[in-house]
């Protein structure tokens, strides 16, 4: 009971303080410099940073199955950027990728009316958008993530809410998101306010708890443990895990939301995960989105 | 069920990739999903009547089967065509011109 609440008020106090610095979003740059610092850093050369960032490596699979000198932008590919043999998988995929009829079918769902005649692309007059969410709505004190704000879309011209991992939602979201990839779109999360900033500290809170069964967190994988094999892959990075969604997994066989794969990792570490527009689910994406702030968005992709 | 064809011609190389939309289920895929088996078993593409790539497939292939493949002696213009048909004996035909 006592640590709890020394913990709520050092977290009170740190947030604070992080507050009383000129903008909203200092705090939030500083971790994004944080982490873009330490990315390049441990890709810089993992043959020579085998002691600090890959003790469990063997020097053989350091020299011969890593790329190295990465920086900030190559991230935007996932564990592709430095494990050289999934690369080659991937760019041989990418000559005809599979979510290609996925983005027609949702060009058609972008423009089709709904009963009272107006359409997503009322809602949306440019499709290229993917790149803001998700956003701090200051009049409803509330974030609004892309999925949301298309379902909201949809109920409020009277049709039936969309599914949000999958279906439609993912078809549209690809169409949108390589539009924002074609307009050269980059992730441009804002804090402007305290509350914004609060929901930013939420989410970062979400990313480094531990949870489940193997009490693992976000971050032991994917910022600690990145680019460590497990099994036959090597753990994708926290670095741009967001500007390529919607994403066509080969082990859904269909396209899928971020949603589905925060959702589904939750569960793989043996926790109930949160809804997908609950505002634990909003604040994970929004403290994921803002590190990977000025990553180019290269949505809709493919992974294993 | 579209199959989409990118057919691109490089001095006098054509290379054509091909993806077909079809569930391929193999005889234990289908049974475990209690569905009928059905996959491409036979797949030919020709250009100006002359046939320049033919494979007979099985269920060793996986859904959406993607072709890639290379010849001679086409040039731009030139429409591609590819058929495929399958266990159950249906039948797909699409063309592309070659660029």
């Amino acid at each position: 009971m006592l640590s709890r609440i020394i913990k709520s008020t050092a977290l009170i106090a740190l947030t604070t303080c992080a507050l009383n610095a000129a903008s909203f979003n200092a705090q939030a740059e500083k971790d994004k410099a944080e982490m873009i610092k330490y990315f390049e850093a441990k890709f810089q050369d993992p043959e020579k940073n085998k002691n600090t960032f890959f003790p469990y490596s063997s020097e053989d699979e350091l020299k011969n199955e890593y790329s190295k000198g990465l920086k900030h932008d190559d991230f935007g590919i996932g564990s592709y950027s430095y494990a050289k043999d999934a690369r080659e998988q991937y760019e041989a995929i990418k000559e005809m990728p599979p979510y290609e009829d996925d983005i027609d079918a949702g060009e058609v769902l972008y423009k089709k009316p709904f009963a009272n005649g107006k359409s997503i692309a009322t809602c949306f007059p440019d499709p290229a958008i993917t790149n803001i969410y998700p956003y701090f709505d200051e009049k409803r004190n509330e974030l609004i993530s892309l999925t949301q704000a298309i379902n909201e879309c949809i109920t409020s011209n009277g049709e039936k809410a969309w599914n949000t991992k999958k279906g439609d939602m993912a078809s549209l979201q690809a169409y949108m998101a390589l539009q924002t990839q074609e307009a050269g779109k980059k992730v441009d999360i804002k804090i402007q306010s305290k509350a914004a900033a609060e929901a930013y500290e939420r989410g970062k809170e979400y990313y480094y708890s531990q949870r489940g069964y193997l009490k693992l967190s976000c971050a032991t994988c994917h910022v600690q443990g990145a680019g460590q094999r497990v099994r036959n892959e090597k753990l994708s990075p926290m670095l741009g895990s967001v500007t390529h969604w919607p994403v066509y997994r080969l082990k859904w066989g269909n396209l899928g939301t971020v949603e589905r794969r925060l959702s589904g990792c939750v569960k793989d570490q043996g926790q109930v995960p949160p809804k997908d527009t609950s505002a634990e689910m909003k604040e994970l994406l929004y403290y994921m989105s803002y590190i990977s702030n000025d990553m180019a968005v290269d949505g809709p992709d493919i992974r294993k | 069920m579209a199959t989409r064809i990118k057919a691109k011609v490089k001095k006098d190389i054509t290379e054509v990739k091909a993806l077909a939309n079809h569930p391929m289920l193999s005889y234990q895929e289908a049974k475990r999903a209690n569905k009928e088996a059905n996959f491409i078993t036979h797949f030919m593409a020709e250009v100006n009547g002359k046939v320049v790539y033919e494979v007979s497939t099985s269920q060793f292939l996986s859904k959406d089967p993607y072709m890639k493949f290379s010849f001679k002696g086409a040039a731009k213009g030139d429409e591609i065509k590819i058929t495929w048909k399958d266990l159950k004996g249906a039948t797909e035909v699409e063309t592309a011109k070659i660029k």
